[in-house]
This record gives C-alpha cells, structure tokens and sequence, in this order.
C-alpha cells in the first residue's frame, strides 16, 4: 500500500499554514539560516559595493546586493553609489527581519525562552504561520537559496540544470536542491493552489 | 532561471553550513539598526537639479538569473505589483527567454523604491531610463 506523504507546506485556512519538517530538515534549516543571518550581521557593505567585477554574482553573499542601476559602471554610477550607500543598509535589516521571524517561528525554543514566541503555535508536527510569517519563511529561503548557488557557482541557466543531476555529489548540492523543493512548495501554498507544485494534476507527490 | 525543484533531495545530515564560504578578507560589524524605517521615508535623496533637467521616465528591468524559480518569480512579481497570474506569467517568460523584462516604470524614488523592493525578494533588478 502507497503511503502518501503530507505536503511540507500547505494553507490550512485564510491565513494560517501548516509547515512540516523531519528532525534533519529542522536542524539543518536552523544552523544555515543562523549561518546566513551571522553573514549578513557581519556583513562589510564598503567591501560589498566596491568590488563590481563583471562577475559581480561570484561572491556568496554578494548576490543579495545586486546593483541598482543597468549602467552602474557608466553614465548611473554616481546614483547606484548613492543607492548603496543609503539602501545597502537597509537591505540588511530587512533581510535579518525576515531571518529572526523565520527562526523564531521554527526554533522558538533557541533562547532558552519557552514562553510564547510571536504568536507560534504547534500542533504535533506542524508548525503553524500565518500568512506574514511564511512569507518572511519564503524570503529566508530563498536568500538561502540564492547563496548557496553563489557558493556552488551556479552563473548560468546550464549549471543550473547541472546541479539538479549532482543533488547527491555534495552536502551543498543536496541542500540546494532541497531548498528549491521546498521553496516550490510553499510557494504554492502562498499562490492559493492546491495539489503538488510538481504535478498540472492528479494527487500530490 | 530554475524552472522546477523536480525531486526531494535527501538533506545532508553531515556539517555543512555558509560559513565556509566566508569571504577570505577580515569582516567589520555593522552597526546594528534599532528599528526598520520604512522606504518612504529612506528614499534616496535626488540630485533635483539633475533629475528635472533628465525629466524622463525609469523603467524597472528584472533580469534572468539561474537560481530564481521560475514560480517564485511570478509569485513575486504580483505580490510586488498586483499583477494578475497571466500578466505574470508573460513578464516571467519573457525574463526566462529573452534575459530580461521591463516590469514597472515611473519616476526615479519610484523606480528606485521597485527596484528595492525586487532585491529584497532575491530578484536580480536594475533601472534605467527609458529611452
């Protein structure tokens, strides 16, 4: 008999998501995210902004502060330099926002606090969020996501199509897939479908 | 872009984490901001003189990139802008096939404001004018 799997994400009402992870996953999620937030927290925005190789997406964490302007090394210069040095700051913030309400909803007991933290509620192996907190879960993703594939050097559309053949190579390749598995997921939560993202129909993968 | 997540990887349960890809140089602490203020009242200040003597409009370009789902994108781009599924859709696949799309325009704290907006969703944006 087929044990069919629960989603790891799905709306359960107007604004309430269940979100499921094994042990594996929590934790892994838990120490990249940290990982990700001590980054960002660490991160030399002077350094980030003057180094614009050509190449600007090599660096991890780079790839989170794209330039602002089409000819940020010509005639726009002058106002992507402004643009980075009023916004990078702020891109900072409101990614580290996104990463402490992603981290308080899945590790809430990381303080050492076991009183109610920013409204989570549990039932057995759910998680339950409301429709801002998966959102800012969505985001954390993805910025994962995107770091992970400046680490593996993922620059173009057939490395990308490579490393979905090299998911068992690596410990970074396989969580690069797995990121882009659940980001599907609770992407499609968010959009209002149902069903498996994976599927145009029929049951759920 | 990605176009599909196709199979449940098995997560690794061996260490790896993002702080082995640290940049090799010496990191400096940023200094920590209290309160997120909103980008209304953070918007760039213009050069006025520049701007009304360039009075032309911005377009806002998101770009192809090979991480970026292609469903995420689209989700992205109608919570960002309203847009309905099909008109994202478009906008998407032409990113997708072309390299790049234009998807708003306006005037240089508005473009500026989109273009912020697109980056903290982990979108690849640029503005220009539109000529």
């Amino acid at each position: 008999m087929l044990r069919r799997r629960r989603p790891p994400c799905e709306r359960t009402g107007p604004d309430t998501f269940a979100l499921r992870l094994s042990a594996e996953e929590h934790e892994v999620l838990v120490r990249l995210l940290g990982d990700l937030d001590a980054m960002l927290d660490e991160a030399d925005l002077d350094d980030l902004a003057s180094e614009r190789a050509a190449d600007g997406r090599s660096t991890p964490l780079r790839r989170l502060f794209p330039p602002a302007f089409t000819d940020y090394a010509g005639a726009d210069a002058e106002r992507d330099a402004e643009y980075r040095r009023l916004m990078y700051s702020e891109l900072v913030t409101s990614r580290r926002a996104a990463l402490a309400a992603v981290l308080n909803v899945i590790d809430p007991d990381r303080d050492g606090d076991d009183d109610q933290h920013d409204g989570v509620r549990r039932f057995g192996a759910d998680i339950v969020l409301d429709t801002s907190q998966i959102t800012a879960f969505m985001q954390g993703l993805n910025s994962l996501r995107l770091v992970l594939g400046a680490i593996l050097g993922i620059v173009d559309d057939d490395a990308a199509t490579d490393a979905d053949d090299r998911l068992g190579d690596t410990a970074e390749y396989a969580l690069f897939g797995w990121s882009g598995w659940m980001l599907e997921w609770v992407v499609q939560a968010l959009s209002g479908n149902s069903g498996s993202p994976f599927m145009p129909s029929g049951p759920d993968a | 872009m990605a176009e599909r997540a196709t199979v449940e990887p098995v997560t690794a349960s061996g260490h790896t984490g993002l702080v082995s890809g640290r940049p090799e140089r010496s990191a400096t602490r940023v200094r920590a901001v209290a309160v997120r203020a909103s980008i209304v009242e953070t918007a760039p200040v213009v050069d006025a003189d520049a701007d009304t003597a360039q009075d032309r409009p911005w377009k806002v370009i998101v770009w192809n990139d090979p991480v970026n789902l292609m469903s995420y994108v689209t989700f992205v781009l109608q919570k960002l802008f309203g847009y309905d599924l099909d008109t994202a859709t478009a906008l998407m696949l032409e990113v997708h096939h072309d390299g790049r799309a234009v998807v708003a325009d306006g005037g240089r704290e508005e473009a500026e404001m989109h273009v912020f907006r697109l980056h903290e969703h982990g979108l690849w944006a640029t503005m220009e004018h539109d000529s």
